[in-house]
């Protein structure tokens, strides 16, 4: 039995964890570093320009954007300049002259913000004081 | 630390920054080689493995979502390309043969192997390795000699770490049954 053979006789498997820890490590060929660099994919430096293909999306997304926003503005416009809308009171005329007391008490029943008036009885029968 | 300037270099790699895959290459291509030179017992097979194992991780570098570190999921990727070319050519017996060779042949040449089996003490133990079957060896290159635990290892063999555990444990028997003569050839 050779003298290599022997040592490993009666090895541990405590003392064979440590021989297989302690492997002599292999060197890696220097020329292999060089070989994973140059075979690194179209590796760009920073500062260099895109390639058109990646600038399209973003070309996209700023033409939409500048176009909605183009639409809102235009909208904005039309709306505070373009577009004639007839002035409108902003309280309706109170016509309606079928109760005679509405044309009478017009200012208390409009103005009435405690809800104090009381319409008057005698004036529902169409009696008006003027 | 380490674990942010990988993050960095990772988000270098992806804008394609080649300072970050000089960085990645660094920290990374030699405990690769060394993974598949163990598991192939052939430089030639390992340079190769270890530069395909580096394009498919570049090619495939959206699909690391960092879940592992990017060292174990280069030793995940270089292990499949070592089951892909075991299938695909059949180069085991080579290391045997030579194994063979260089007990005669003592005259010095650049080959990683060379060093490797130097004394007989190594060489009988490289032998033992090479006589497990290739995941039992896997799994004792990547515990014992590429410092992984059972996590890690878990990662790259896809496998539970409670069976890599065991798996290793098994391993390390047959090893010794190995050096100690009990299992034949």
């Amino acid at each position: 039995m050779s003298n290599g053979r022997k040592k490993w006789k009666d090895i541990t498997l405590k003392s064979l964890e440590a021989q297989l820890r302690n492997l002599p490590e292999p060197d890696a060929p220097e020329t292999l570093k060089a070989k994973l660099l140059a075979a690194v994919p179209q590796a760009r430096t920073a500062g260099m320009p895109q390639p058109l293909i990646q600038w399209f999306p973003r070309a996209w997304d700023f033409g939409v954007t500048a176009a909605a926003a183009a639409l809102i503005l235009a909208l904005l416009t039309m709306v505070n300049y373009g577009l004639s809308v007839p002035a409108q009171p902003l309280l309706t005329e109170f016509n309606d002259t079928s109760l005679c007391y509405a044309a009478w008490d017009r200012g208390n029943f409009l103005y009435d913000q405690n809800n104090t008036f009381m319409p008057d009885n005698n004036l529902t029968r169409g009696s008006s004081p003027q | 630390m380490q674990h942010r300037s990988e993050r960095q270099n990772l988000k270098g790699i992806r804008k394609g920054r080649l300072e970050a895959y000089e960085a990645v290459i660094s920290q990374n291509y030699a405990s690769i080689y060394r993974f598949v030179l163990y598991l192939t017992g052939d430089s030639t097979l390992a340079e190769e493995l270890t530069q395909e194992t580096f394009a498919s991780a570049w090619a495939g570098i959206d699909r690391f979502k960092g879940k592992a570190s990017f060292g174990t999921w280069l030793h995940q990727i270089a292990y499949r390309k070592f089951i892909d070319s075991k299938r695909r050519i059949h180069r085991n017996n080579a290391f045997m043969a030579k194994l063979r060779q260089e007990t005669c042949d003592t005259s010095e040449t650049f080959d990683p192997f060379h060093r490797l089996t130097a004394d007989e003490h190594t060489r009988l133990l490289y032998e033992a390795i090479y006589k497990l079957d290739s995941s039992e060896r896997a799994a004792i290159v990547l515990h014992y000699i590429q410092g992984l635990s059972f996590r890690e290892m878990a990662e790259v063999l896809d496998k539970p770490a409670g069976t890599v555990k065991w798996y290793t444990s098994r391993a390390l028997k047959l090893l010794k049954a190995h050096l100690n003569g009990r299992v034949g050839p």
